[in-house]
């Protein structure tokens, strides 16, 4: 296959961040956005200070460099990123307050396909890494539910991003986007970087090519153009991380089944556990809901925008990009009743666990009163003989314990009888190995 | 359906009917496929081109792993031809898996080319020799850092291990036979870019 050749080509990697005009405003203020530095602010240095009344402190690590170029405090900073300090080539990076994170590149020379899928992997895994040490607290715990991972920051290459390529020529003449994916020897060149080409379209002399990990712009497109492959570009984002959240739910929903079906058989400590894991699971929904509804916030704000830029074109022109936020809404108020669907199960499993875990009390219990019984009888026996009774006392005695032992014996029989897989001979035979094995 | 194929077409079936079969409800899954192809590229059975990577499962993340592009368009062709079956199966606690198998017509396909085509012949008999450790076939195991081909015995004990180096693409695990292209990548040089201008 053709390893074709993009000329000068600009890198654009998006990826959706639970954020708010809140956290906006906090960095820029941290930042010092308004201060008009003309020297940068680490950000993301490894280690913590851990008593803040000493005056001096040391790190484990550096971080990167932000010089902030344009902000408006709570609604988005644009910053170029370094990661060494005065030195290194520039990232320009942009955040907003509806969560979307791009960091954008201009690659200074022409790249072969395959070598820039590779760049594209070492900048996603460097983004991801960069962004998730802006994060507060609150941010990664959502992020760590949407991920299903316990600590975002330590689960490398996790992050799910979508990628906009920009290219002046790829060393092929390109009539329109159709007739390019029409021609079989052509259709799969872009694949090393788009993966499936699912939507393409061409104007105003760009030649625009969608597919399911990345999009390939190629033309010099205009400022109007370019703030619609942004859209385009957060559309799809958001796309990627509704995926993943969904794909949490699903799995989620496999451990749930999973846990049904141990139920009857489990001892006590995996019922624990069980339960522990539940309560992980719910505690996992909530976050989870807020995520969702953090999102579809988003994707209102962000569809208003699309809006305003399709208006922009006339009807003439197609602008094809597939699905878009009107069915990202409807995804996620379906996650939102898929998450209420499966807290309904959790209920059901809890109550099934209790009831389990009491029944199990109960043998428990019912053990305990057996020995204990047979303890008694043992040493009423001992007492018979240090004492010497006679046979009247010891008839007696052992009158008196008949019907405390017949009950006993009793009730614990009938709840092997109701309550265990195993019969009264599987239990005694397990008893008496585990007897002689100790 | 009567498409010709070429010969890493027709090596690929053969590979797929050594781990699978319609019959017997045996899958190959398609990271492992992934991973038996790099390792038969590496020993030159194969001309793909070892440096592409691709966004896949592996284990229980979406990772950078090897795939070639050729490889994939191999695959499909393979199934047009009826020779290949795709399917996705569910797994108890994770992630669904991708999977193929190599159908009856691919079995008898691959039977039928052994005593016809002497260079499929010759080369089936170099890739056996490659997956087998005596009369054992090797599985794959995706392991956190990288694939192995284990030969295991009878009794279920790995009696031959072959790590599977520079599968991986990503960034953490990238073999020293790789770092130089990973330096060469690294050394390009690039600018800041934002889509809209500053406002």
């Amino acid at each position: 296959m053709t390893n074709i050749i993009l000329k000068n080509p600009s890198l654009v990697i998006g990826e959706w961040i639970p954020t708010g005009r809140n956290n906006m405003n906090f960095l820029n203020r941290h930042l010092g956005s308004h201060k008009r530095y003309s020297a940068p602010t680490e950000f993301g240095i490894s280690g913590s200070i851990d008593d803040i009344s000493k005056g001096e402190f040391k790190m484990e690590g550096h971080g990167f460099y932000l010089y902030p170029d344009s902000y408006k405090f709570s609604e988005f900073l644009r910053a170029r990123m370094t990661s060494e300090f005065a030195k290194g080539s520039e990232k320009g990076i942009e955040l907003d307050k509806d969560g979307a994170c791009l960091v954008g590149l201009k690659f200074l020379e022409s790249i072969d396909i395959n070598s820039l899928k590779l760049l594209i992997a070492e900048h996603e895994n460097d983004f991801a890494q960069e962004f998730l040490s802006l994060l507060n607290e609150n941010q990664k715990r959502l992020l760590n539910s949407a991920y299903d991972v316990d600590d975002i920051t330590v689960s490398k290459n996790i992050l799910s991003s979508y990628s906009l390529v920009i290219t002046e020529d790829i060393g092929i003449q390109i009539k329109s986007a159709q007739s390019f994916m029409q021609n079989k020897e052509q259709m799969d060149l872009l694949a090393p970087v788009t993966d499936w080409v699912i939507n393409y379209f061409s104007i105003e002399n760009c030649h625009i090519f969608i597919g399911v990990k990345a999009m390939v712009c190629i033309g010099v497109p205009s400022l109007k153009i370019k703030k619609m492959l942004k859209q385009v570009l957060i559309q799809k984002t958001i796309q990627t991380i509704s995926l993943q959240m969904f794909n949490t739910l699903w799995k989620t929903s496999k451990t749930l089944l999973k846990i049904g079906s141990e139920i009857p058989k489990a001892p006590y400590k995996k019922l624990k556990s069980f339960n522990q894991k539940l309560f992980e699971i719910n505690d996992n929904f909530s976050r989870q809901m807020l995520l969702n509804d953090l999102l579809l916030a988003a994707i209102e704000n962000k569809n208003e925008a699309w809006k305003k830029i399709l208006h922009q074109f006339s009807s003439f022109e197609k602008i094809d990009t597939g699905e878009g936020y009107e069915e990202e809404k409807e995804k996620a108020k379906d996650r939102n009743m898929v998450i209420k669907q499966m807290s309904i199960d959790i209920d059901g499993l809890r109550n099934q666990l209790q009831q389990k875990i009491s029944l199990i009390m109960t043998k428990n219990g019912q053990e305990l009163n057996l020995t204990l019984l047979l303890l008694t009888l043992i040493s009423v026996l001992g007492i018979e003989v240090i004492f010497d009774f006679n046979f009247n006392k010891f008839i007696l005695v052992s009158v008196v314990l008949i019907p405390f032992l017949l009950f006993t014996f009793k009730s614990f029989f009938y709840y092997r009888k109701h309550f265990q897989e195993q019969t009264v001979w599987q239990f005694i035979r397990l008893k008496i190995k585990q007897f002689f094995s100790n | 359906m009567n498409q010709e194929l070429d010969l890493d077409q027709k090596l690929i079936i053969g590979v797929y009917n050594l781990y699978s079969n319609e019959s017997d409800l045996t899958y190959l899954q398609y990271t492992a496929a992934c991973a038996i192809f790099y390792y038969l590229t590496s020993k030159e059975l194969f001309n793909y081109n070892l440096d592409s990577p691709l966004v896949y499962d592996y284990l229980y993340k979406r990772r950078y792993i090897w795939e070639d592009k050729k490889f994939m368009s191999d695959i499909n062709i393979a199934r047009d031809s009826n020779y290949l079956i795709r399917a996705r199966a569910t797994s108890k606690t994770s992630r669904d898996v991708n999977g193929h198998q190599c159908s009856n017509l691919g079995k008898k396909y691959v039977l039928e080319l052994l005593k016809t085509d002497q260079t499929f012949n010759l080369k089936m008999k170099e890739i056996e020799q490659l997956l087998h450790f005596k009369d054992l076939l090797m599985q794959v195991k995706i392991k956190e850092n990288n694939p192995e081909l284990n030969a295991i015995s009878s009794r279920g004990k790995v009696v031959r291990r072959i790590p599977i180096t520079g599968f991986l693409k990503d960034s953490h695990s990238i073999e020293a036979n790789q770092k130089e292209v990973s330096l060469r990548i690294k050394n390009i040089e690039y600018s800041s870019y934002f889509l809209e201008n500053h406002d």
